[in-house]
């Protein structure tokens, strides 16, 4: 039977037991009285010397009687537990999975070492759990064994952003049950006490920090260049150093100083021949995430696009001026086609393309009524109050026909998915009589059109992406389509939609079955992560210990039996002094 | 303020006595007395009613003494004798020493012993001479001076000894009744005291007033004693054995004295503090002969 006291400060009252020895030596201890028989005295004895300046321990009643109460007092004040016979401890453990229990990981897991230490007992009652605050993350370990939860616990790996941990202690608390302990080990103070009665322990103190904050990539005359940031997040300047590597070979190192918070931009080409990837590191501190910034040459998809027969050269003039789109003259061989609409125009069924009418009667009046447009991400945000369009025959509307520009009621612009596979965007005016051209809210749809369209474009592709970024990549559907393949881990199409970018910096490569279809590198460049400013330290175990010993352990069920005898002590030692006080009085008198 | 400090209170003191002595005696009837003429059985002839002898007239004898009735009878000249009253003496030794002063009890009980034996000695009609004496030193105390309560500053400066008192260099006048108030505490035999009391037929009596706080002081534990005489600390631890040893010893003292005391027909009386001093005179006084019912 496991004795635990629930209020250890009551061990305080234990001085009572000197404070009584103390009390029972000084209150006979040198008592200043005349004597007129000194003589007597000194004449038969020498065992009553000078020498004691504390009278030996005398066996009086209520002496011994103070001394029971007050050990009775501190049976009282300590409150006493036991551990009830059928209790079964749940403990589960949140490790908070954000980014910066990097830098706090040892600690973290010494507090997981303490909480651990709160199991008492046989340990075949005990039932652990060990949870990433990760929603999405299974369970590190379930059981009841602290060895295998410690073995588990080094596995957990924190890389995650700023997330919520309501969902993770959710499921802790439903594991542990309402009587159970859940534990948040992180790594700062939360702004509110967390839910479902869970007690936090943080790990973190305020420590110092600079790592890469993020990156771009541009081409500029036909050279690729990276901008890359470097932050110090601390309030004190610092020192490091940074390298590039790329192709085997690495830079010299070079100093970099950064003052309290400063952000710096650091600038390279990417160098010239083939090598595709280069990495982007600073010197070791606190957080190691963010001293790595791999990087990759973009290469992005190519879009072709072949001007119909009866376009005018301004339209295939419009379309490359947009980026990464090439002009071809063969339509096979192109991603999509742009043409004018003259009337004996037939839409192509299995090409994307963007389709604008044929040149309207100059003198026809522009149309009238409000330009709305409708919710779709092709046309959200853009303004096309400016748009002046000559009256002129619309299009017959489609059912697969998805307006996305009313004036009035007549359709401006619509989306129209063709049964084959093409998707096609209709603009029922023509570039000629109106000013389309002239609204950058056009230029934008076009914009928009086109990546929609390179986006689902089957091709190899390289780019740079933050750690844990979703990904979209196209690929092979079908029944017989091979599934993704990012590194070794193989993802489902059905879940192709869900692919992310890895947890750690680093570069990947997204297959499916031989091909590659992205080439890619994730940097860790979470700001709010890096920042270990605010990390502090909480302790809530003496909380825990005390929420475990209610709920474990039963009270001493003597109690007021205890308090009984107490109360009898004390009288007991009243009367016991009187007694004697007044024996003594009696026998002068 | 205590009792030995306050003039006034000793005056009063003196009249309680007074009424002490109307009631109790000092034991002048028990002895034949000399000295002037008095109230009191002298040990010679003199002129009180009292007979006492007859024996044949001889030349120079009063005339006036002489039994003509029994010459009418026989003859012969005789004379008829009667008793001597005289004025006995009293020599009055109190005991000054500052431990008959150590506790407020025993003041009172001193300072009331010295009253009523000056206050009984002058009642009747003895002549009085008291001292007082702390070990060697002793002074005289007129009568007048005690009945002022002035004299405690007379002696003031005599306080401050543990030595036994040195009846030897008191002026004692023979045939006296002397009277010793000491609370014997001393170290020292009885013998060089008691002597003095009874050399040169002195009649001795001695009054040694007591506390509780002495015979039985219920000591337990560590104590400072403090010596009335000196001042001076004396630490002590007092466990219950010791404290037997020390009632016994304490017992014992006052036995040696007792028997001391009888072998020189002196008596003795311990009057304790603790009851009312009639009460306490009566116990004691009575029972020892040191005072007597009027």
């Amino acid at each position: 039977m496991s004795l635990t006291l629930a209020n250890t400060w009551g061990l305080w009252a234990l001085l009572g037991l000197p404070a009584v020895v103390a009390i029972h030596f000084l209150q006979r201890r040198n008592r200043r009285v005349p004597a007129t028989t000194l003589f007597l005295l000194e004449q038969m004895k020498r065992e009553s010397r000078t020498g004691n300046r504390f009278e030996r321990l005398r066996t009086s009643i209520p002496f011994w009687l103070q001394l029971l109460m007050v050990l009775l007092l501190t049976w009282l004040l300590v409150q006493p537990r036991w551990l009830k016979s059928d209790a079964v401890q749940r403990i589960a453990i949140v490790m908070n999975a954000s980014a910066s229990m990097q830098a706090f990981r040892a600690p973290a897991m010494q507090a997981a070492e303490e909480v651990l230490g709160l199991l008492e007992g046989p340990l075949a009652r005990a039932e652990l759990t060990l949870l990433s605050s990760d929603a999405e993350a299974p369970s590190l370990y379930h059981g009841t064994q602290p060895g295998e939860l410690r073995q588990a616990l080094e596995q957990w790996e924190p890389l995650l952003g700023v997330h919520d941990f309501t969902p993770a202690l959710r499921v802790a608390r439903g594991l542990a049950g309402l009587k159970g302990v859940v534990v948040l080990i992180t790594d700062h103070p939360l702004p509110a006490s967390p839910p479902f009665a869970a007690k936090v322990i943080s790990v973190g103190q305020e420590t110092d920090n600079a790592g890469w904050a993020g990156v771009t990539v541009e081409e500029k005359d036909g050279q690729w260049v990276w901008h890359a940031l470097v932050k110090n997040y601390s309030r004190s300047p610092q020192e490091r150093q940074w390298r590039a590597s790329a192709g085997g070979t690495e830079s010299p190192w070079k100093p970099l100083k950064l003052g309290p918070d400063e952000t710096q931009t650091l600038s390279g080409p990417f160098p010239p021949g083939d090598v595709q990837e280069i990495v982007l590191q600073l010197s070791d501190d606190a957080l190691k995430l963010d001293n790595e910034l791999p990087l990759v040459r973009p290469l992005p998809k190519v879009l072709s696009l072949c001007p119909l027969d009866a376009a005018p050269s301004a339209l295939a003039e419009m379309f490359s001026r947009h980026a990464h789109v090439r002009i071809v003259g063969v339509p096979g061989e192109s991603d999509l086609v742009a043409a004018v609409m003259t009337p004996d125009f037939s839409l192509p069924e299995q090409r994307h393309g963007c389709f604008f009418q044929a040149r309207a009667d100059e003198t026809a009046p522009y149309l009238k009524g409000s330009i709305v447009a409708e919710p779709h991400p092709l046309v959200e945000g853009l303004n096309w109050q400016g748009l002046l369009v000559r009256e002129s025959k619309p299009l017959p509307r489609l059912a697969q026909d998805r307006v996305l520009l009313w004036q009035g009621e007549r359709p401006l612009i619509s989306l129209r998915q063709m049964p084959a596979g093409g998707r096609q965007l209709l603009c029922q005016f023509d570039l000629e009589t109106s000013n389309a051209r002239k609204l950058p809210a056009l230029a934008v749809l076009l914009h928009r059109f086109l990546e929609s369209l390179r986006g689902d474009k089957l091709a190899p592709e390289a780019a740079n992406f933050d750690v844990r970024q979703k990904i979209s990549v196209a690929h092979q559907t079908g029944p017989e389509a091979a599934p993704l393949m990012l590194g070794a881990k193989e993802i489902p199409l059905a879940q192709a939609r869900l692919l992310r970018a890895p947890s750690k910096p680093g570069r990947f490569i997204v297959r499916q079955g031989g091909t590659v279809l992205l080439t890619g590198a994730a940097h860790f460049a979470d700001t709010r992560e890096a920042d270990l400013t605010q990390a502090r330290p909480i302790n809530e175990i003496d909380q825990i210990k005390a929420v475990q010993i209610e709920t474990l352990h039963e009270s001493d069920p003597n109690q007021r039996l205890w308090l009984l005898a107490l109360l009898f002590l004390l009288l007991g030692s009243w009367w016991f002094t009187n007694s004697k006080r007044e024996a003594q009085e009696a026998a002068r008198a | 303020m205590t009792l030995l400090s306050d003039a006034t209170a000793l005056r009063s003191l003196h009249a309680r006595a007074r009424g002490w002595a109307r009631v109790l005696k000092l034991p002048f009837r028990q002895q034949r007395w000399r000295g002037h003429a008095g109230e009191f059985m002298g040990g010679g002839t003199g002129s009180s009613l009292d007979f006492q002898d007859h024996r044949i007239y001889l030349p120079g004898d009063d005339p006036r003494q002489i039994n003509w009735q029994a010459y009418a009878r026989t003859g012969t000249y005789s004379m008829k004798l009667y008793r001597e009253e005289v004025r006995p003496l009293v020599d009055v030794i109190f005991d000054v020493s500052a431990s008959m002063f150590a506790f407020p009890a025993k003041e009172q009980r001193a300072l009331e012993l010295f009253a009523f034996v000056v206050e009984a000695s002058l009642q009747s009609g003895a002549t009085l001479r008291c001292h007082a004496i702390a070990g060697a030193r002793h002074q005289w105390l007129e009568p007048e001076v005690i009945l002022s309560g002035q004299w405690p500053e007379r002696v003031r400066e005599l306080h401050a000894s543990a030595a036994a008192p040195a009846l030897n260099r008191l002026p004692l006048r023979s045939g006296a009744m002397r009277i010793l108030i000491s609370d014997l505490l001393f170290p020292g035999e009885p013998e060089a005291v008691l002597a003095c009391l009874s050399a040169r037929n002195g009649r001795g009596i001695v009054f040694a007033p007591y506390a509780s706080d002495e015979a039985d002081p219920g000591w337990d534990g560590n104590y400072e004693f403090i010596d009335p005489e000196t001042s001076l600390p004396h630490e002590h631890r007092v466990e219950s054995a010791l404290l037997k040893r020390y009632e016994s010893a304490y017992k014992r003292h006052f036995e040696l004295w007792k028997a001391a005391a009888l072998k020189h027909g002196i008596t003795m009386a311990r009057v304790s503090a603790a009851v009312d001093f009639q009460k306490a005179l009566q116990h004691e006084g009575i029972a020892s002969g040191g005072v007597e019912s009027a």
